[in-house]
């Protein structure tokens, strides 16, 4: 006789009661017996790994498996933890069993908070793993007859801290999000979305004005497969997801249980966006892509990373002085990174409309960041610019703190009238206070300009240069500018403008210079012997006369010597003076002087000039009588003439071309009495020698 | 003895004559007269016949210049530059080298204005300081185997040239 339908029911359900009694009855007796061992089992793991393990409570339920709350681990027994888990849940999966004959215990973790540190041996959770797998094979690993072995570990959230030493702060972490580790046998699978932080240091007075954000972030899916050979980990491959971008690696962890295992990992060269990094985009808004290969070698605890990258057309904007934004364009060109030196090489980029080429950058990162940037200008965008140029480029060599030091050395080509002038600028022992967002202060121990037109090397030493600075996007002011040379002092400002077409302009005012040593490095003239100077000039690069100057040179001597061989009368040589006077400007094709006054007892000289591809001038020479009277020869003619005045007057007429100077005597009262005077024969023998000593003076 | 002393006198002479040969072959002084008649197209043959005959005559570098300046007088600028050209490079101690700079000067005026020579030109030709004393200029002379006289007068601020008396160039640096 079958049972009734309502019979089964009237027993099912006080079956299902009982049945779910006795589970939860077994459920809570296991929970209450596992929290119970839980002393002796922290006890054992305590003297079996040597290190402090804690748990708050062991509990058991059919689902989950066995569950651990606030589990932790201590390597000194002190202070926070090492390891801190919230929960962790442990179970058997009954499937891989039935269909695989892999046992595969699964763990779900989630709160869990590592702390990494720098050991003497290693890191320190690198340490903890190789004692505990040391440990384990000691005893021996579980033998499971007939079975294999699995692994299927789940991370919900997982914080790793480094704490750099020696401070021991925070500075770096890793979020694992989802993370996946599956491992059968010798084989094994990684994923995770990791989230990288790295906050700048701020308190220490080299933290470094490049990051508004003071902190990098970034944010990668991480996949990873491979196999354990031996005592080493294979990554087969590695992937490695940043944005849209992809890089793919492979790699292998070398005796991977031991404490300090050797790390060598490869990524293939691949393209990145820019932009989907993500410290790159917040802080100078990156754009363009970049080949990218990376590689990361070397000890756990210290290995080396490198990039090489070949940048094409990237973008980035950068606020250095605000509100001010600086745009540096299609940068192309060659990265590098390795051993803490960043490396360009290469680079062509636009900054701010301006054209860079030959861009190259030595930058070590350290405490002091050294850095050797070279930067030219090609000679196209110099011409497009109405600049005289060829060509401009400047070499820096430096470290910076918390101001730029170092040496500064800017080089150009400036064509006049189809000539090629070398010009070089060299600042040494630079000191610049780049920081300040406003006034920024500069001071150089020595500037040295020296121009070199291949047949004639000119050249100006000063030191102690020092100035305020102001720069913004549009132009960089240099107001209340002092140096000392030649035994003076200087004084001036200078501004560049940069925002459209290119424009230099500086003043500066000198006093109390030293003409002999100044003459000497100018290579100008060597008859002015000796004197005090004091002069001004005015320099801007948009006008037709660029170069203006008045000058006035006192208490001095001035050798004459053609007025000494023409009256034949040595003291000219030498000739003191209490004042020279002189105005002068310079044009693209000419050099001229406007004024020019040599007052001295014996001397009086006025004249002015134009050296426009001809001379055109003028001089009027007064020479006392009592000088004159000392040359026989001037004696005899001043005695021809009758003439008896203290001063003689000669005046003369300029013509002819800069290398090669005609000169007229104009009418004078003295010239006129020489001509009634003289005889033909005589005034043609005093041409004639005239005409030697020109041709003698032209070939000294 | 009058006699023998009068035959002898006359083959001697006779001798002399027969001996006496002109320094320049045929052709070289009929050009010169031939210039001196205002001739200049059979000057200018004769000479030209007599150069090619002669290359190593005395009077060759004479000859060349004459030549040179015949073709700038027909405006024959091409060739005139080329020889002008020629003559400076081969003669340049020669009392006409100053004189064929400034005719050559003339040619590229006329004929190519815009020639990269003529400032370079312009710089020899004031290469030369000078110091003018007692008169405003100095004065060269020249007179060419063409029956040519030229005058140029150095200024201070200028060079010009006068051919038979008529300015024909004025250069300012």
């Amino acid at each position: 006789m079958k049972p009734s339908s309502g019979s089964l029911r009237k027993f099912a359900l006080p079956a299902i009661l009982f049945i779910a009694s006795i589970a939860i009855l077994a459920q809570n007796a296991v929970s209450y017996l596992l929290d119970s061992s839980r002393p002796r089992l922290l006890n054992y793991l305590n003297s079996a790994f040597g290190y402090t393990f804690n748990a708050e409570k062991i509990s058991f339920d059919f689902l989950h498996g066995i569950g651990i709350k606030n589990a932790s681990l201590y390597t000194s027994g002190i202070g926070n933890p090492d390891i801190a888990i919230e929960d962790i849940f442990i179970s058997a999966r009954i499937l891989p069993i039935l269909i695989r004959q892999t046992l595969v215990i699964k763990a779900d973790i989630s709160g869990a908070k590592l702390s990494v540190t720098k050991e003497k041996e290693g890191l320190s959770l690198q340490i903890i793993f190789s004692d505990v797998c040391k440990k384990i094979s000691e005893k021996g690993p579980l033998k499971l007859p007939l079975l294999k072995r699995g692994l299927d570990i789940y991370i919900k959230q997982a914080e790793l801290t480094y704490l750099d030493e020696p401070s021991r702060k925070n500075n770096m972490r890793l979020i694992l999000k989802d993370s996946v580790l599956r491992q059968e046998e010798e084989n094994f699978v990684f994923y995770s979305t990791v989230g990288f932080n790295y906050s700048l240091p701020q308190d220490s007075p080299d933290a470094p004005v490049l990051f508004k954000n003071k902190f990098i972030q970034q944010e990668a899916k991480y996949y990873a497969q491979g196999t354990i050979k031996g005592e080493d980990l294979v990554f087969t491959m590695i992937s490695l997801n940043v944005g849209a971008s992809q890089i793919l690696g492979t790699g292998v962890t070398k005796s991977f249980t031991k404490k300090n295992p050797y790390l060598e990992i490869k990524f293939m060269p691949s393209s990145i966006f820019l932009g989907d990094i993500l410290a790159l985009q917040e802080n100078f808004n990156a754009q363009g892509d970049a080949f990218v290969s990376v590689g990361l070698r070397g000890l756990m605890d210290s290995p080396k990373f490198t990039v090489n990258a070949k940048l094409n057309n990237c973008n980035f904007t950068y606020a250095l002085t605000p509100p001010d934004v600086y745009n540096i364009k299609n940068i192309s060109g060659d990265f590098s990174y390795a051993d803490n030196q960043i490396r360009f090489k290469n680079c062509t980029l636009m900054l701010n409309n301006n054209q860079f080429l030959n861009v190259g950058a030595d930058i070590r990162l350290a405490a002091e960041c050294g850095i050797a940037l070279n930067v030219s200008v090609p000679q196209g965008y110099l011409a497009q610019q109405g600049l005289p140029l060829k060509k401009i480029e400047a070499v820096l060599l430096g470290k910076i703190t918390d101001t730029l030091k170092g040496s500064l050395e800017v080089n150009a080509v400036y064509m006049r009238r189809d000539l090629n002038i070398d010009m070089k600028a060299i600042l040494k022992n630079i000191d610049f206070d780049y920081r300040n967002s406003g006034k920024k202060y500069f001071f150089a121990e020595s500037l040295q300009l020296i121009k070199d037109n291949s047949t004639k090397v000119q050249r100006l030493t000063f030191h102690d240069l020092k100035a305020a600075l102001y720069a913004n996007k549009k132009k960089i002011e240099l107001p209340g500018l002092e140096a000392k040379g030649y035994t003076g002092n200087i004084t001036g400002q200078i501004r560049i403008d940069t925002a459209d077409k290119p424009a230099l302009r500086f003043t500066l005012s000198a006093a109390g210079l030293d003409v002999t040593p100044l003459m000497q490095d100018l290579n100008l003239s060597d008859k002015l012997l000796s004197g005090e100077m004091k002069i001004d000039i005015a320099f801007d690069n948009q006008k037709s006369k660029f170069l203006t100057g008045d000058c006035q040179i006192k208490n001095g001597t001035v050798d004459l010597d053609i007025l000494a061989q023409i009256i034949k009368l040595p003291s000219f040589k030498n000739t003191s003076f209490e004042t020279i006077d002189m105005s002068f400007s310079i044009t693209k094709s000419s050099i001229g002087v406007e004024q020019i006054r040599l007052r001295s007892k014996e001397v009086m000289l006025d004249g002015s000039w134009n050296t426009d591809g001809k001379i055109e001038g003028a001089l009027a020479i007064d020479i006392a009588s009592e000088t004159l009277n000392q040359s026989t020869s001037f004696h005899k003619l001043l005695t021809l003439t009758g003439i008896k005045k203290p001063y003689i007057n000669f005046s003369f007429l300029l013509g002819g071309i800069p290398k090669n100077t005609r000169i007229m005597w104009l009418k004078g009262e003295f010239k006129d009495r020489i001509k009634e005077e003289l005889p033909a024969s005589i005034k043609i023998s005093i041409e004639n020698k005239l005409d030697e000593l020109v041709d003698e003076l032209e070939n000294q | 003895m009058n006699a023998i002393g009068f035959i002898t006198v006359l083959f001697l002479a006779f001798m002399n004559l027969s001996c006496v040969t002109p320094k320049e072959g045929p052709g070289y002084y009929e050009a010169l007269q031939e210039a001196a008649s205002g001739n200049l197209d059979f000057a200018f043959l004769e000479l030209n016949s007599y150069l090619r005959e002669n290359p190593d005559s005395y009077h060759a570098p004479d000859i060349k210049f004459a030549v040179a300046e015949y073709h700038l007088g027909v405006k024959n600028y091409r060739e005139a530059i080329d020889r002008l050209s020629k003559y400076i490079i081969d003669y340049p101690e020669e009392q006409n080298a100053l004189l064929a700079q400034i005719l050559l000067y003339k040619a590229l005026i006329d004929f190519n204005p815009q020639s990269p020579l003529l400032e370079k030109l312009k710089e020899r030709l004031f290469s030369k300081s000078i110091f003018l004393f007692l008169s405003d200029s100095k004065t060269k002379l020249y007179k060419s185997l063409l029956n040519n006289k030229y005058k140029i007068i150095e200024y201070v601020d200028r060079i010009e040239v006068l051919k038979n008396d008529e300015a024909i160039l004025r250069i300012a640096p």
